[in-house]
């Protein structure tokens, strides 16, 4: 489903990913931990297609496809979402408003007539209460006012509306209640399926314990320096990441 | 060349303030007792400084001289406007309707009005004549250029009293329309009193018809709103690039009075330039001035407001946000004195302006003057682009860059039009606002 091969990005000049490579197949679920400032939203971002980002070389193959210089609202259409680490409060745009644009926009794209009004209002109901997302908190303002966690469980919220194939969740679960982190998993175990995949980003072994991924990586300036099963999210837990900053020295200076 | 042209101006407006001081010679003063006195010392004051300039401080940014001029070149042909722009009339269910046509009210094409409530006459057929008197070119500022040329030369004009402690349901919608039918400039004067206790909303609306031609609308309006009344006061500019508009209008408040104006410029004319000056002169005032300008292609949209606290114990609040496109200009001047006897005035002033394109230019400017020391003043002005992480947040949704930006501009737009007390007047707004973005 998804190539990344020794991709390099950077912004304002800056070389932030250094060859990155990471294979997402159908049905699989990778996580992705790393220190902080190590790459891992630069990485979501540039799949997403965020402008401000230049690829300075490599490539993203999505279902085929190379990526590289195709719009964010296209590559969207094409199934990817990032449930964003810090999602932005749009004053003014009501969020019911903004799912149904988004939800006809990409039917559009695919040739398809807008979803009639009794369909969508039916779907609305049922991902809310997938993910406990409250009608009050649907009618307001995109995001304006919301706690930390009640946008978070909005990006999992428009995750299930929109199913995409490719969801790229960036900490989703730092700033969540114990039993919204619940929720959140249990609305994105749901959703998975055989066609659909996942890459979670995330600093804690607690959400890869309700979600079991089939791959751990690890992101260190730029670049994958270990890849592993759920196990080595465990011994990351325990051991920090310093014994991989030096094994990656070696590897980088050998 | 170009001093000739500017010669000819000058002396166009010459040859027409003599002939109008021919006519008041001859007629006598059917409209005003004193209008002969008033109009000799508007003359005065427009002659010594003619068509304003840019070394004037208040039109600095404001080119208005080159939009008069082409008043001159309509006799040769000037192109009409041939497209259909018969929108004028959508607001008319459940108000009061009023037709003017080149500053002049049709009462023919108007709604009767209920007497006992209501009077609405031109100028020289009012029966209150204390109000008149007593209101008429006496606050209108003559030291402004327009104020001054209008009250030279304005002939008919429209008075609009609601009579004391009346609640007017319906609103009273004026229909502006620019022909151009006699002469390519106008001077509308109205007068607006809303007596002690009532309750009033107008709606002035500004259109061309399918047939005008290039037109300089120069209207002044003086507003008067007596103890305890409140007035809601909308303006709406939907007029297309043959009509300019200078408009001027002072606001009187009586204690305790409330006066809210919505002033909303879409766009279409080339030039607009508005002059609104309220003055607080009994206690208790309370005034909301917003504004929502948008502004494309060469517009030159100017709003200059000016808020006078003289009295204590009163409030006021102004937001004007504007959405600034291609080659467009706008100029905002929010002017705020609180005079020394003005203590315990609340008075906040907000500017945001969003700018969209290289080429367009915003001076916004607002100025306070403070001389009273127990206050609360505040003032703001922004200025801003897309937000790019919104856009992107909404991109990366699926939703085009397009519709993104669309749907910003109308969050931008929506915290004026939700203020819009008036339902239907907001419905109508949302929907041209929606056409125009
Ligand atoms: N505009 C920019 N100019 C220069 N450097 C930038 C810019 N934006 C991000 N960076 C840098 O890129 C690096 C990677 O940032 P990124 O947000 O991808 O880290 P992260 O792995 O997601 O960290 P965290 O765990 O804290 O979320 C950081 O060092 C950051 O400072
Ligand atoms: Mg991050």
């Amino acid at each position: 489903m998804l190539t990344i091969n020794n991709l390099h990005a950077s912004i304002d000049g800056k070389e932030i990913l250094r060859g990155l490579n990471l294979q997402v197949n159908p049905g699989e679920v990778h996580a992705i931990m790393g220190p902080n400032g190590s790459g891992k939203s630069t990485t979501a971002s540039v799949l997403a297609g965020k402008p401000e980002y230049e690829i300075t070389g490599g490539e993203i193959i999505f279902q085929g496809e190379n990526l590289n210089g195709m719009a964010p609202e296209n590559r969207a259409a094409e199934g990817i979402f990032l449930a964003f680490q810090y999602p932005v409060e749009i004053k003014g745009v009501s969020n019911i408003n903004f799912l149904k644009t988004a939800v006809n926009e990409i039917r559009a794209y695919h040739g398809l007539e807008p979803m009639p009004a009794k369909e969508f209002l039916n779907r609305i109901k049922e991902k809310q209460e997938l993910v406990q997302f409250s009608n009050d908190l649907a009618k307001r303002s995109l995001n304006e006012g919301f706690s930390g966690g009640e946008k978070k469980r909005n990006e999992i919220f428009q995750l299930a509306m929109l199913e995409p194939k490719l969801a790229i969740l960036d900490e989703t679960d730092s700033g969540l209640d114990i039993d919204a982190l619940r929720i959140v998993a249990h609305g994105v175990n749901s959703l998975r399926s055989k066609d659909n995949a996942f890459i979670i980003i995330t600093h804690y072994q607690r959400l890869l314990e309700y979600i079991e991924p089939d791959f751990v990586h690890v992101l260190y300036n730029g670049r994958i320096v270990k890849s592993g099963t759920k196990e080595l999210a465990l011994e990351l837990e325990e051991k920090g990441y310093d014994w991989l900053k030096s094994e990656s020295r070696d590897y980088i200076t050998a | 060349m170009l001093l000739e042209k500017t010669k000819l101006l000058d002396q166009y407006f010459d040859e027409v303030l003599k002939e109008q001081q021919q006519i008041d010679l001859l007629l006598g003063d059917p409209v005003h007792p004193n209008l002969y006195s008033l109009r000799d010392m508007a003359r005065q004051s427009f002659r010594s400084k003619g068509i304003p300039h840019s070394g004037m401080e208040d039109w600095k940014y404001t080119p208005v001289r080159a939009f008069v001029e082409k008043i001159l070149r309509v006799k040769d042909g000037y192109p009409k406007y041939s497209s259909s722009a018969a929108d004028a009339l959508q607001l008319e269910k459940s108000c009061y309707i009023m037709v003017i046509i080149d500053g002049k009210w049709w009462p023919h094409l108007s709604d009767p009005i209920l007497t006992d409530s209501l009077e609405i006459a031109s100028l020289d057929q009012v029966s209150s004549e204390t109000a008149k008197i007593a209101h008429l070119g006496a606050h209108a500022d003559i030291e402004h250029p327009f104020a001054a040329l209008n009250t030279a030369l304005f002939s008919d004009g429209i008075m609009i009293r609601v009579k004391t402690g009346v609640l007017l349901e319906k609103p009273i919608y004026l229909v502006h329309i620019s022909m151009g039918e006699i002469n390519p400039m106008f001077y509308p004067r109205m007068l607006f009193v809303a007596e002690k206790h009532t309750k009033v909303t107008l709606i002035e609306k500004f259109v061309v018809s399918d047939t005008s031609i290039y037109t300089v609308n120069n209207s002044v309006s003086e507003v008067v709103v007596e103890n305890g009344a409140e007035m809601e006061h909308y303006y709406i500019h939907t007029e297309n690039e043959l009509s300019v508009n200078l408009q001027y209008a002072r606001v009187i408040l009586d204690e305790g009075s409330k006066y809210s104006n919505y002033n909303f410029a879409l766009p279409g004319s080339p030039f607009i330039r508005h002059d609104l000056h309220v003055s607080m002169r009994g206690t208790g005032a309370e005034t909301t001035l917003y504004g929502m300008v948008l502004t494309s292609k060469k517009q030159l949209v100017d709003n200059h407001t000016c808020v006078d606290h003289s009295v204590p114990d009163c409030i006021s609040n102004e937001h004007y946000k504007c959405i600034v496109k291609d080659q467009s200009t706008l100029v905002f001047n929010g002017k705020v004195i609180v005079h020394p006897d003005a203590q315990r005035t609340n008075s906040f002033q907000k500017n945001s302006n969003l700018l969209l394109s290289d080429d367009a230019v915003i001076n916004t400017k607002p100025e306070l003057e403070i001389y009273a020391d127990d206050v609360k003043c505040s003032h703001g002005a922004t200025m801003g682009q897309f937000d790019s992480e919104a856009l992107f947040y909404l991109t990366s949704r699926g939703i085009r860059e397009n519709t993104a930006r669309q749907m910003l501009m109308e969050a931008f737009a929506a915290e004026i039009i939700e203020v819009v007390p008036d339902e239907m007047v907001k419905q109508y707004l949302k929907n041209i606002m929606a056409e125009h973005l």
